[in-house]
């Protein structure tokens, strides 16, 4: 019943999009306000109406409604209430669903707002929001409907994808979707802005702090999804350079750029050009990443999540893109810097460099990612491409934003001078090369290692006297340490915060740095009772049974080992890695253990075992500095929210000035 | 070796005494007496990895030059700290060759298994998969290696058998090396372009250094930074 008022209620929700759309574009035609009202409401009440299918489809799931195919699909009713829950995006179809909430969640809270101001962009984002929304209840309603029934309900479920049965399964995909699907403001705002003709950086300003907000979860989603893959898939890593996690970082990147570029816009007129180009790049990224992963095309560890659908994103994305550039292109000329680069040797130079970095290290693994399916169409080669490819190529790419992450906020705007540069970065420098050196004579022989963690070191070093410098001038004004911290910080939220971001990509950097360069990984069979080494490390294998599973469905079986230190004989801890069998799904998940210290992590997984255990197989990752990425992560979010509470108010007061410039040509 | 270790010990007696006499201000002994303990680190480090340092010599000269530096009476900071970093680079090349390989047969297995692919694990490497399909490729690895292939010859069989789909590192030959120049290509490309872009707008608008809003908070922040440097 409720479960079919949910269906109902997503048709009603699509027919709202579609008034939406058509209302707002004959708004926009005759200049009529009203039609524009009417339209922003349609698209308002989209929210509340795919809530209700949600809350539908949650009551099937929740009551164990077989008759439902989604729900036989995900669940069975030896699926605990909280993954009946989350089964929600446990696949496909309810997945996309799931994602319609999410964007018509962003949809509301941009259509709720008072409009002041940025109302002249109004027609042009409501009509956007709804062709994009109304695109996805589309894909829901007639191509991949969660809602369908059978005639004959079977009498248990499927259940639940053994992989998706982590706790990181309740916030990775939802922080990914909404992240994906926040960039519709910026896109939306952007779209209408070149619809009404104007060159200003009214839609930088009025949509910024929503892509933010869908950066931040783009950033939170990822890194969630590589510490799902480390407690989950059992390869010892958290980044696996997969084409799911290939796509969103695609995105992720153009949408950093863009928000570093939009800033040179805003304080120089420049750029105008380059941003609309990256706000289209990366939404049409976010398009083309979701058809890849969903069309099956590329092997990937997201491989249950493939479907027949993946040609009807690629066909909406290529009308999307051809429409939006289209409409660019007629607009390019409107769009010319108000200045122009004085030197490249400046604040925006440096921006600009940045920005190619980024662009091309988004180019880079899109390539990789994407060749496989190229080289099989034109040479009929079939190949594969591993970490080692992404790793050589975007890798230098990656340290040298490190690089320009140290050196951009030393350098004025306009024009800036070697000198002041050189007294700011000596010190950094110094220490930089001094971690260097520390890390070769004690860690590691690996030049590219040296590097990248004394690049690391350096920017973060740089990073951190950015505060103390800005805190260093408060103190001489007279205040005490903590009050001018959280004056330097407050004055300038976006600056500080935004720096703060930077701290925490650079903690992640040497987190990646660490796992991959100074890390050391063996797989050792040893009998009942005998012990292995790596490093310091000594592994006693003490025995294996059967134990119960976490869940009804599947069969345990655990190994005991003790670890112990082999220079002072301590015993340092024990680790219980595990193999779950699923017999339904015919699955084996390899789940690992995790021991050793903060800095030095040892994953231990179960390779395999003989004759009942009497030897067993195990493979030891020991992951130093592993940790950092998620401490990292957290800092990127520590420092987004720092950026983005009350950013708007503060900068409203340079509006009117600077609206003078930006009256619409029309 | 023990060469090495004696002359590194002896410059950094030699830096001490002399680092000591020559800098009065603190900050120079600072950088001084980390450079020794650096240099104390690197020989106490080379000689517990037993390594074979094969151009002795260049550490001899390193050390003249740095005694040199040492004697020099009106050293400043500046160039001391350039000094010392041309040091340590000449250091950290000194002990480049550095070759730590396990020889246990059980590794080489893994580190090969690493660069292949699984075909049943979709999107990760053989030596991660735990499948029955991915042990027999495993096993046919170490019988290999036993019949005294060696590591390259390995691959190379299993790169004829299943294609260069096994491989994790796509190979650079044919049309693929489109992909190893393509990114290459991307970054050039986009930095010409953004010359280009910025050069034709620089000569078609001319009139655009008209005080407008934006230098207005230019300048202020051009002033909060000068604050900032003065204080």
């Amino acid at each position: 019943m409720l479960t079919d008022l949910g269906h109902y209620s997503v048709y009603l929700a699509f027919a709202a999009c579609i008034y939406a759309a058509v209302f707002s574009a004959l708004g926009l035609h005759r200049n009529d306000d009203r039609l524009v009202q009417s339209a922003r409401m349609a698209a308002l009440v989209t929210f509340p109406l795919v809530a209700v299918g949600c809350i539908g489809l949650w009551f099937a799931l929740i009551t164990h409604d077989f008759g439902v195919n989604y729900v036989a699909e995900v669940s069975n009713l030896a699926t605990p209430l909280f993954y009946r829950i989350t089964a929600l995006w446990g696949s496909q179809k309810g997945s996309i669903l799931f994602w319609c909430l999410l964007m018509s969640g962003f949809v509301f809270g941009m259509m709720v707002k008072d409009w002041k101001e940025d109302k002249p962009l109004l027609p042009g984002v409501t009509l956007t929001v709804a062709l994009t929304l109304g695109f996805f209840l589309f894909l829901e309603l007639f191509l991949a409907n969660a809602f369908e029934r059978t005639n004959f309900p079977p009498q248990d479920g499927r259940g639940l994808n053994p992989l998706l049965r982590h706790p990181g399964m309740i916030i990775h995909p939802p922080m990914l979707y909404a992240g994906y699907t926040g960039l519709i403001a910026p896109f939306a705002f952007c779209i209408s802005s070149l619809l009404m003709r104007r060159s200003d950086d009214l839609w930088l300003r009025a949509s910024r702090r929503w892509t933010l907000l869908g950066w931040a979860f783009l950033a939170a989603g990822l890194l969630l999804g590589g510490r799902w893959a480390h407690d989950v898939l059992g390869w010892g890593g958290w980044w696996g350079w997969d084409p799911s996690e290939n796509m969103p970082l695609i995105t992720w990147l153009i949408a950093t750029a863009f928000l570093h570029s939009q800033m040179i816009q805003e304080k120089k007129g420049m750029f105008k050009n380059w941003n609309v180009f990256l706000m289209l790049m990366s939404f049409s990224s976010m398009f083309f990443g979701t058809a890849f992963i969903r069309s099956g095309l590329l092997t990937s560890v997201h491989a249950f999540a493939a479907s027949s659908i993946g040609p009807y994103f690629l066909g909406a994305m290529a009308i999307m893109l051809v429409a939006c550039m289209g409409l660019w292109l007629s607009r390019l000329d409107a769009l010319k810097s108000d200045n122009q680069l004085s030197s490249a040797f400046s604040r925006e130079g440096i921006f600009l460099l940045q920005n190619v970095l980024f662009v091309s290290t988004a180019f880079t693994i899109f390539i990789g990612t994407i060749f496989p399916i190229l080289s099989e169409a034109v040479s009929g080669q079939k190949i594969t491409v591993g970490p080692p490819f992404f790793n050589q190529v975007a890798g230098p790419q990656l340290l040298l934003l490190v690089l320009l992450m140290g050196i951009a906020p030393l350098m004025a705007w306009s024009k800036a001078s070697t000198r002041a540069l050189g007294r700011m970065a000596w010190l950094p420098a110094v220490l930089g090369v001094g971690v260097m050196a520390l890390v070769f004579a004690w860690v590691s022989r690996d030049v590219v290692a040296v590097i990248g963690i004394g690049l690391c070191a350096y920017s973060l070093i740089q990073t951190v006297m950015e505060y103390v410098r800005g805190v260093g001038a408060r103190i001489k004004g007279g205040e005490s340490a903590p009050v001018a911290l959280g004056k330097l910080i407050s004055k300038n939220q976006r600056r500080y915060g935004g720096y703060f971001v930077h701290l925490g990509v650079v903690i992640v950097c040497i987190g990646a740095i660490g796992k991959g360069f100074f890390g050391n990984d063996v797989i050792r069979n040893v009998k009942l009772n005998e012990n292995f080494t790596i490093g310091d490390y000594s592994f006693t294998y003490r025995g294996l049974g059967q134990v119960p599973c976490e869940f009804e469905d599947c069969q345990t079986t655990q190994a005991g080992l003790l670890i112990t230190s082999v220079s002072t004989g301590a015993v340092l801890g024990t680790a219980y890695p595990h193999r779950d069998f699923y017999p339904v799904q015919q699955h084996t998940a390899t789940i690992p253990d995790i021991a050793g210290t903060f800095h030095n992590e040892l994953y231990v997984l179960l390779a395999g075992w003989e004759n009942m255990g009497e030897s067993a197989s195990f493979q030891v990752y020991i992951n130093p500095l592993l940790n950092y990425v998620w401490v990292g992560g957290i800092m990127m979010i520590v420092g987004f929210f720092m950026a983005f509470w009350k950013v708007e108010e503060r900068e409203k007061v340079a509006v009117p000035v600077r609206r003078a410039a930006g009256v619409p040509a029309k | 070796m023990k060469r090495l270790e004696t002359d590194c010990i002896r410059f950094s007696d030699l830096n001490h005494k002399e680092g000591t006499k020559n800098t009065k201000n603190c900050a120079k002994r600072v950088i001084f007496e980390s450079f020794v303990f650096l240099c104390d680190l690197c020989g106490e480090n080379l000689r517990q990895s037993g390594l074979e340092i094969r151009d002795w010599r260049l550490s001899r000269e390193i050390g003249d030059w740095r005694l040199g530096i040492a004697r020099g009476r009106q050293a400043n900071l500046q160039s001391l700290i350039s000094n010392l970093l041309i040091t340590g680079a000449l250091l950290f090349l000194v002990a480049l060759p550095v070759s730590a390989q396990s020889t246990q047969p059980e590794d080489q297995m893994y580190q090969i298994a690493k660069q292949l692919n699984c075909p049943t694990c979709a999107g990760r490497n053989l030596a991660d998969c735990p499948t029955d399909t991915c042990t027999q490729w495993k096993q046919e690895i170490t019988t290999q290696l036993k019949a005294g292939k060696s590591d390259a010859e390995v691959l190379a069989y299993f790169k004829d058998r299943f294609g260069s789909q096994v491989l994790q590192e796509p190979p650079k030959e044919g049309f693929l090396l489109v992909m190893w120049v393509m990114p290459i290509v991307a970054v050039i490309g986009l930095i010409a372009l953004a010359v280009f872009v910025a050069r034709r707008s620089s000569s078609s608008v001319k009139l655009s250094s008209v005080a407008s809003p934006t230098q207005a908070s230019d300048y202020e922040t051009r002033l909060e930074q000068q604050v900032k440097d003065a204080s």
